[in-house]
């Protein structure tokens, strides 16, 4: 957990192309098909990456509306995942209790500006 | 093939459900279906928007979890008078959804998100109030639809209201920069030039150009003949963006050198303001 917010925190606060967890780049990860896609260290690296950006989204005025996707696409570019990986993700949350977990776990500190609780 | 004999396993398992709902009904007092109970725990997580300044246009967040998934999310945002609001062009502009799509998946989170255009007058925070509304599949027991639970008949409507303060601070910097500062043109040449501007962090309504005392020999004329230059994108200059203004510059009786062109730049903030710049023209 301690390593997976340190690989948080470099993503976010770094943005430099980080593969939290394994200790390897994250060069072509191959992603199973949403409906069978198990939790692993790929996926969580993906929800790492998405709760970063969601706690600066929800900090973040923007003058643009594709300013979401773009903060979203560069968190992603820097831990070497591109959009449709993360798609796959987010679609494959809604049956898969695994992912669901894995994602809760890593959200569940909380962004630094979120109240407590 | 495998799914659709599933669905319709389960067509099949609903109407046996409501049927023996219908005859058990009278017996064991159903409640009336407005008596529903909200147990998504559908929240937002926090109940702050980012910052904005006064006379800015911005898109903002509001980020959201719930302890069940619920689908069909839709939220409307309303604000006090003078501030507008609006949503994303691609589900119409009545209203927006969820950032990934709209079903929020339970324990998860995700955000909506949607535009506010603040008059330059809002020198205070203020509410919003956000209206969330979305379908429950799950039934009493938790047992949902995605879960495989054949559930499809317990799906109700809920919706969460939740007040959310948009804090408002003073702008910093500049309210425009001129980007453009160096034209070169052809002598004996009469075409339009574009010139650059970039907003501060609030938009510039009624946003005009046009040149100052002219150096000898030129001659300038705007867009339609009008007597001061527009941006192309409208009548205002958006906060944080880029937008140009034509100017027409005859040089047919100027002879090549360098030459310091005035401009005169007028605009609404809180109230009209006017400034000057300079354009260094060199005619070859």
């Amino acid at each position: 957990m301690a390593r997976g917010l340190l690989c948080l925190t470099a993503v976010a606060v770094l943005g430099t192309a980080v593969a939290c967890g394994s200790g390897e780049q994250a060069a072509e990860p191959r992603m199973a098909t949403p409906s069978s896609m198990p939790a692993d260290v790929m996926t969580g690296r993906i929800a790492e990456v998405e709760f970063a950006r969601q706690c600066v989204v929800a900090s973040a005025n923007y003058a643009d509306e594709a300013q979401f996707t773009i903060e979203l696409d560069t968190h992603l570019a820097a831990a070497g995942f591109t959009h449709e990986q993360w798609k796959q993700w987010h679609d494959a949350l809604v049956g898969s209790p695994e992912l669901v977990t894995q994602f809760a776990e890593i959200s569940a500190a909380g962004c630094p500006a979120e109240p407590a609780g | 093939m495998a799914l659709a004999r599933r669905f319709g396993r389960r067509r099949g398992a609903t109407v046996v459900v409501m049927l023996a709902a219908v005859l058990a009904g009278p017996l064991l007092g159903t409640s009336p279906a407005g008596a529903a109970v909200d147990k998504t725990g559908v929240r937002a997580i926090s109940t702050q928007t980012a910052a904005v300044v006064p006379g800015q246009t911005a898109w903002l967040s509001v980020v959201w979890t719930g302890d069940r998934t619920v689908t069909k999310w839709s939220t409307t945002v309303t604000a006090p008078p003078g501030v507008t609001v609006r949503y994303p062009t691609t589900r119409g502009g009545a209203d927006t959804s969820l950032y990934g799509s709209d079903t929020l998946v339970g324990s998860t989170r995700d955000f909506t998100a949607f535009k506010v255009q603040v008059p330059h007058t809002q020198r205070s925070s203020f509410p919003l109030t956000v209206v969330s509304t979305y379908t429950d599949t799950c039934d009493d027991n938790g047992q949902c639809k995605n879960n495989g639970g054949g559930n499809d008949d317990k799906a109700r409507d809920f919706s969460t209201t939740v007040t959310v303060t948009v804090p408002v601070v003073p702008a910093t910097g500049p309210d425009f920069t001129q980007g453009t500062t160096d034209l070169t043109v052809p002598a004996g040449s009469n075409a339009f030039a574009q010139l650059a501007f970039s907003a501060g962090q609030a938009d510039l309504a009624d946003f005009t150009v046009r040149a100052g005392r002219l150096p000898a020999g030129l001659g300038v004329g705007y867009p339609g003949d009008a007597t001061v230059s527009r941006p192309a994108g409208g009548p205002a200059l958006i906060g944080r963006s880029t937008d140009q203004v034509a100017v027409r510059l005859d040089t047919t009786d100027m002879t090549p050198g360098t030459y310091t062109l005035p401009l005169v730049i007028s605009y609404t903030a809180a109230s009209p303001r006017s400034a000057s710049g300079t354009v260094t023209l060199v005619v070859q």
